[in-house]
This record gives C-alpha cells, sequence and structure tokens, in this order.
C-alpha cells in the first residue's frame, strides 16, 4: 500500500495513505526504503477487523480531517544514509561490549553472535571465487543491497562454518529473488523462511536429514537456518518490536535447514525434490519457501498405500484448509509435505509415484465453499467470491462447479503445486505438513556454486 | 576480567538502494480535483472509500472521484503488474491526488 502511495509520488502525483494505528511503524520503515522520510497518512486509530459498523464509520469520517491535511503536507525524502566502509570497525571491544552494541542497535536475533572480524570474513570468503562486492540482490523492505561480503559478515554472526559460504550466498539469490516477495516477510501471519538443501553437499557439509532433522542441534542445519533469518532482520530490515519492519502478529522461532534424505529416495526410485523442480541429481540445491505453520506429527500405519494416504490426507488436508482460501485469492500455494522413508517406501510398494500421492491427495481433501468464504472474511477479505476469482483466472473452475455455497472445492487448487520430499527418522512412521503463505515465499531454487581452491 | 580478549567488528548491514524520487508540490485543495483510490483489498477499505467520498461531496466543490477497481488490486495476484502500471494509468485518467489504504 505505502509502494502504491510511492509510485503515485513518482508519477507527480501527491497521495496519503490510510494506515492503522499499530502499523505506522511499518508504513514508515517501508517508506524509508523507498527513499522517503514521514510520508503522509491518516491513522485508523485500532483495530478494523473489531470495530462495529458504528464505530468504523465514526473513525473513517474523523480521519477525513487527517486526510485533508495530510495533502497539506509536504513530502520529505530520506537523509541519505553515509554507510560505513566494508572494513570500517563499528565497535572494537570486549566479547561483551560487542554484544551489548549489536544488541543495541538491533544488529542481533536476540542471541549471542560471532563478532564479524575481517579475518574471520576473509576465511568465509576463501570458498567463493565472486568478488565480496557483488550485489545478489535488493532486498525490501530497508531496500538494501545484498552483497556476497553482507552475507559472509551474517554468516559469522550466526555461526556458520566458513565452507558454508556457497549454501547462504545462494539462498539469499533465492530470497531476493522479486518472485520469493522478500518485501511481504513482515506480514501480520508472522512466515518463515525454509531452506531446503539437496545435493552431495549435504553429506559434504553435514547436513541431517535424519531423526531430529527440524531440531536445533546440528551445525550445518541450524547455523544457515539462523542465517537467514539474521540476513532478514539485517539486510532486509525485518525486525520485531523494538524495530518496526516485522509486523508479525506471533510468529515463530527460525527453521533449520531442511535437508532431503537423498539415499531414500534413490532407494525407491523417486525423484528428489530438487529434481522434480528440473536440477540433475548431482546438483547442489537450495530451496527457499515461506512457512507459516508446521502439522503436528502425522502418523500413519498400515501395509498398503490407499490406507497410508487416506492417512496422511486426513491430518495434511485440514492442516491446509484454512489458509487455503489465500490460494485462490493470490493465485499461488505451495504447501510441502516431508515423510519419513519408511512411509515412502510403503507407497511405491503398491507402485505409486509421486504424482500419484499428489493426485490422491488433491481428490481426498476438500472443504466446503461456506468455510472457504467465512475463513477468507476472518483474515479480513471480506468480499470473497468465487465466481469472481475464477473469472480472474486466480482459482481454477473445480471451485464453481455448482453455485451451492455447502459444495465441497479443493483444499489444494492445483495438485502440482504440492511439494514432497523425504526426511525425518528412517524408522518411524511420521511426516510433517508445511503451510506455505501463498505468493509470500513461493519456492525459489538456486544452485549452490562450490568453489575449490 | 584482565586480558580478556577485544575484537574489531564490521558493520552487518549493507547500503540502501534507492531511486530518485521528485515530489509534487502540496498543499493542494482537493476542491475540483480528481482523486483516485487504490487499494490493497483487505480490511475494508471499498466501504472507507465510500465514507471518505460522502464527507468529501460535502466538503469540496466539484470534486472527482475514480474508484479503486479502475486500477486494480494493488495486492492481489496481479500485484506486481498493477503497481508498474499504476503511474501510467493515475496519468492517463487525469488524477490529482491519491488516496491509498488499508495498512494495517
Amino acid at each position: 500500500m505505502v509502494r502504491a502511495s510511492v509510485e503515485a509520488e513518482r508519477a507527480g502525483i501527491p497521495s496519503v495513505s490510510i494506515v492503522a494505528s499499530a502499523f505506522l511503524g511499518q508504513a514508515s520503515v517501508v517508506a524509508k526504503g523507498l527513499g522517503v522520510s514521514d510520508l503522509p497518512t491518516a491513522e485508523y486509530p485500532g483495530v478494523i477487523a473489531t470495530d462495529s459498523t458504528e464505530s468504523f464509520r465514526e473513525k473513517v469520517v474523523a480521519l477525513t480531517n487527517d486526510l485533508t491535511e495530510a495533502f497539506t503536507q509536504p513530502l520529505r525524502l530520506a537523509v541519505r544514509e553515509t554507510p560505513p566502509a566494508r572494513k570500517d570497525i563499528v565497535i572494537r571491544g570486549t566479547l561483551d561490549q560487542v554484544q551489548d552494541h549489536f544488541e543495541s542497535n538491533l544488529w542481533t536475533d536476540g542471541l549471542p553472535i560471532v563478532p564479524p572480524t575481517t579475518d574471520r570474513i576473509e576465511a568465509f570468503l576463501q570458498h567463493t571465487n565472486r568478488d565480496a562486492s557483488q550485489s545478489l540482490g535488493i532486498l525490501a523492505p530497508d531496500n538494501r543491497l545484498a552483497t556476497v561480503w553482507s552475507v559472509a559478515v551474517n554468516g559469522v554472526m550466526a555461526g556458520c562454518r566458513p565452507e558454508y559460504l556457497p549454501v547462504l550466498i545462494a539462498a539469499v539469490e533465492a530470497i531476493a529473488d522479486p518472485d520469493f516477495r522478500i518485501q511481504d516477510a513482515g506480514s501480520t501471519p508472522g512466515w518463515e523462511p525454509l531452506a531446503i538443501i539437496n545435493g552431495p553437499i549435504i553429506g559434504r557439509l553435514g547436513f541431517a536429514s535424519g531423526a531430529g532433522v527440524m531440531r536445533v542441534g546440528n551445525r550445518a542445519n541450524t547455523s544457515v537456518g539462523r542465517f537467514l533469518r539474521l540476513y532478514m532482520r539485517n539486510v532486509a530490515g525485518l525486525r520485531t518490536p523494538p524495530g518496526s519492519g516485522d509486523k508479525a502478529a506471533f510468529g515463530g522461532t527460525f527453521n533449520v535447514a531442511l535437508a532431503e534424505n537423498e539415499t531414500a529416495a534413490q532407494e525407491i526410485g523417486w525423484p528428489t525434490f530438487s529434481t522434480e523442480r528440473g536440477f540433475a541429481p548431482h546438483d547442489n540445491v537450495v530451496t527457499v519457501q515461506s512457512v507459516v505453520s508446521i502439522s503436528p506429527p502425522i502418523y500413519t500405519i498400515g501395509t498398503r498405500a490407499k490406507e497410508i494416504l487416506g492417512m496422511l490426507a486426513d491430518i495434511f488436508g485440514p492442516e491446509n484448509a484454512y489458509w487455503s482460501f489465500n490460494a485462490v485469492i493470490f493465485g499461488r500455494w505451495h504447501p510441502l509435505l516431508a515423510m519419513s522413508p519408511s512411509i515412502a517406501r510403503v507407497i511405491v510398494k503398491d507402485g505409486l509415484t509421486k504424482d500419484d500421492v499428489r493426485a490422491f491427495l488433491y481428490e481426498n481433501t476438500k472443504i466446503r465453499a461456506s468455510a472457504l468464504k467465512a475463513y477468507a472474511r476472518r483474515a479480513s477479505t471480506y468480499d470473497f467470491d468465487l465466481s469472481a476469482l475464477v473469472a480472474a483466472g486466480s482459482a481454477p473452475t473445480a471451485y464453481t462447479e455448482s453455485t451451492d455455497p455447502e459444495r465441497l472445492v479443493p483444499v489444494f487448487p492445483r495438485q502440482d503445486w504440492i511439494g514432497l520430499l523425504l526426511a525425518g527418522d528412517p524408522d518411524k512412521n511420521q511426516s510433517r505438513g508445511f503451510v506455505n503463505n501463498h505468493e509470500q515465499g513461493p519456492p525459489v531454487s538456486r544452485p549452490i556454486q562450490v568453489f575449490e581452491k | 576480567m584482565p586480558n580478556e580478549p577485544t575484537y574489531d567488528a564490521v558493520w552487518p548491514l549493507a547500503p540502501r538502494e534507492r531511486r530518485d524520487l521528485e515530489p509534487p508540490p502540496r498543499p493542494i485543495n482537493l476542491s475540483g480535483k480528481t482523486i483516485s483510490f487504490v487499494w490493497n483489498g483487505l480490511f475494508k477499505g471499498d466501504r472507507m472509500f465510500e465514507i471518505i467520498k460522502e464527507v468529501f461531496e460535502q466538503r469540496f466543490q466539484d470534486i472527482r472521484f475514480i474508484d479503486w477497481d479502475a486500477f486494480g488490486n494493488i495486492h492481489g495476484a496481479n500485484e506486481r503488474a498493477v503497481l508498474e502500471g499504476l503511474p501510467d494509468a493515475l496519468r492517463e485518467r487525469g488524477v490529482d491526488a491519491v488516496i491509498a489504504a488499508v495498512g494495517s
């Protein structure tokens, strides 16, 4: 919304943004990132979703005065920063002094960091042939330039080993892709990026893919996951209070990186997550996608594929159903199901492919159209209309095969949007679902460019 | 602690990139002007616009409005295309001022 206002100003047309009280700080961060200080705003006090019709009207009438006034206020450009040079020392001190300085500047994630000294950064840079100043993209809302150097700095801080640098670079390239929409990572659902690792680098760098794969504990998985969140805070500017760029209502902790159990995939003859995305089996790949929630453990029992799939659909479907209204509004959604290899083996024994699994999940997970509409309303899309969304092309025609409000419609608009991979304890009958945040954070893959000196 | 080592730490952020912007002149009196609404499809912005129209039509002479749907949803499936096309779309319609909603 602020971006639209700034686009209007750029076109030479004065604008004013209407912003609810709690979002004034975030609006200011976004505006500053676009080069504007004190973007003219009219404040809606309080929470729109919980105001009565009468209260809503009174507040909007009242804010018309602010609107009128805001059109008389000059738009001021943000003062251009004079950033430190790359090797400038911003603090010289003991470990505690460095921690305190970084913490008071909101440069940490709340955990102690490893001080980013030039020696340590240079050790990281030994693992790439790229120039330290090379641009990897621009990260909104702060609109800061992502570079190999800043990746190394934050990699040091997150506790990564120097040899992880190529993975970190690829992950930042993924989140800097415009398709990933990093500018929306501070939205109220509070989604987290999940880095999925494929290729021989899993073994080479010691990524875990088995029991406890999503727990902190293994350095490669943990520090790469921590790095991604730290980088989003420091370079994209997505900070929770006392910062203002991140408006996650609750949020969650960072996700550790998820490596696929490729050995198991090969054994059962299934393509890996990255080969399904067009990479060769020997390619090292990072895919980053958003995760807004993780399912409970999905236990499945039985010796036949249909039994297992029915139980997966029974939990994975409802887990995603509540959020699926977004998929048809935004025309994008990539839920992910990580299965234990032992579960996949039962499915494969009956001759089913990954596409068969997707088809089953698509066919056997439905939601009432009335429920979809109710969920959309609760998330402030008051005029949710499936017919209009089908006409606009963001929802498939399967959503309007009848006009009965109680008809069943798909939870997953397209079966090929469902991601599948193998991970977790190979000796357990458990799977986990990951709910993706629609067009915000679709899976974006980048090859990891390993550099040997 | 005696003999505690010290560290020379560098900046963990990165320089901002920004496009030039020449702010349009203000103040503007809304009488006789064409106002467009742009909306992200959320938080009852369309209802807000109806109320604003009602108030402004009484407050400003000869004010005109262009509804949000002339431009598309600035936060929907086509957000990128809508935002990229917004400057031209506003100019083509002779818009004098924009009200954008809703940040929430």
